[in-house]
């Protein structure tokens, strides 16, 4: 933006609408697959604009029978985890950077370890 | 090297680390140790405890073809999937930090496709990519059966690896933006000044000045793609046709709890931390020297 530039602004404008279809597509053709009935998501081609099921389909979802619990659960776990999570890191990330004593690099690469491993495998023996 | 103040001390810091270390100890190492044990021993097939086996299950997964075809696929779904969503995440944070108008549109968009959660990719990517009844179909009727991951094994990796890259492009795409704005501006005036273009001055100041980013999501993105690809996997192609898709992580998951052979998953699982701890170890030792810390 220090300079003009109006053919590499346009360019720029051109790619970063096109990035926009293209990243937030799936999203847009999930919310309109939710939006009608399983005869018409079925249909060959997909259906390209919304259509009336709306709010039949998210009162079905979010009631009891549905995603309702679950969010709830959901909510209770990322707060918990995120407030969890950001203390404690803090508070390890501090200790590392801050101070210098014998077993900085250990305890540093101890948590780092801990990125490597995918979660199911620890999940059996935790049970 | 340490350019900051440090303090010097044992008590204090080993205080403040100990939450995240008992933490970490009791839901990662103790586990992992618990692993460790079942990758060394071995059930016998009517019931009664564990009997020590020493490597026979090592041996066994390095002896099954099986096996190395899931290795192979897993390194290649890393190379795709990480020079894809990193190379577009760069390249979308350098247009988006231009600052034309409409850029906070892009950049509150650009990053919700990874607040979206794994299986929900699967699902909207298997939608879209349906070779019968998706948005891509309609290719399907002009060239029949051009386009068909549920029986082309090449077409479900390339699935996987787009919908893995599409959610890692939003990741690196952030954190670009982030490390991008933290350059200062007259950095790229006084390029400007000395005669430098758009894009000399996006190559040669902004993209250098941000390698220790590009290197922290380097890591993150392979280890990615090796640990938390298995939404992805189950949900969309289940292991792929003729196990095109088999992930190793795939494969530990469908071993152990639908084949019910815990030993051979955990012994799977050793390896392939190992082998991203190795690929990690050779990241940093290989990077470190090239980039400079401010």
């Amino acid at each position: 933006m220090i300079e003009r530039t109006p053919l590499l602004n346009g360019l720029t404008q051109l790619a970063l609408a096109l990035a926009f279809v293209l990243m937030l597509l799936p999203i847009y053709m999930i919310f309109v697959a939710s939006t009608h009935d399983f005869v018409m998501v079925n249909r060959l081609p997909m259906p390209l604009w919304p259509g009336a099921s709306l709010i039949e389909n998210y009162s079905a979802v979010l009631g009891d029978n549905g995603l309702g619990r679950g969010m709830a659960n959901s909510l209770i776990m990322a707060v918990g985890v995120t407030v969890g999570k950001v203390l404690l890191a803090a508070l390890s990330a501090y200790a590392i950077v801050y101070f210098r004593f014998r077993l900085r690099k250990l305890l540093f690469w101890m948590i780092f370890a801990t990125l490597m491993l995918p979660l199911e495998v620890r999940i059996v023996p935790s049970y | 090297m340490d350019k900051r103040a440090t303090f010097r001390g044992l008590a204090l810091p080993l205080l403040l680390i100990a939450p995240q270390i008992l933490l970490i100890f009791l839901f990662f190492y103790w586990p992992t140790g618990n692993a460790l044990y079942w990758a060394f021993t071995t059930q016998p097939p009517f019931g009664g405890s564990q009997i020590w086996v020493g490597l026979q299950n090592f041996q066994q997964i390095f002896a099954d073809p099986i096996y190395w075809d899931s290795v192979g696929v897993s390194l290649v779904f890393c190379l795709f999937s990480t020079t894809l969503a990193m190379g577009v995440g760069l390249l979308l944070a350098l247009l988006v930090d231009r600052q034309l108008p409409l850029y906070r549109l892009y950049r509150f968009s650009f990053f919700l496709p990874y607040a979206i959660a794994a299986p929900a990719v699967g699902l909207g990517f298997r939608f879209i990519f349906a070779p019968d009844a998706g948005f891509v179909s309609t290719i399907n009727q002009i060239w029949p059966n051009l386009w068909n991951p549920a029986l082309d094994g090449r077409d479900a990796l390339i699935l996987i690896i787009l919908a893995n890259a599409w959610k890692m492009t939003a990741y690196n795409f952030i954190f670009f933006l982030a490390a991008l704005q933290g350059l200062p501006r007259s950095l790229l005036e006084a390029g400007a000044m000395d005669g430098a273009g758009l894009i000399r001055r996006m190559r040669d100041i902004q993209v250098p000045l941000i390698l220790p980013t590009g290197f922290f999501l380097l890591v993150i993105n392979i280890a990615e793609s090796f640990v938390d690809s298995f939404g992805i996997v189950q949900i969309t192609t289940g292991g792929g046709p003729a196990r095109a898709t088999d992930l190793m992580v795939f494969k530990i998951y469908s071993d152990g709890f639908k084949g019910l052979d815990y030993s051979l998953a955990a012994a799977q699982s050793i390896v392939l931390m190992l082998m991203v701890t190795g690929l990690t170890v050779i990241q940093f030792r290989f990077a470190e020297r090239r980039i400079h810390y401010s």
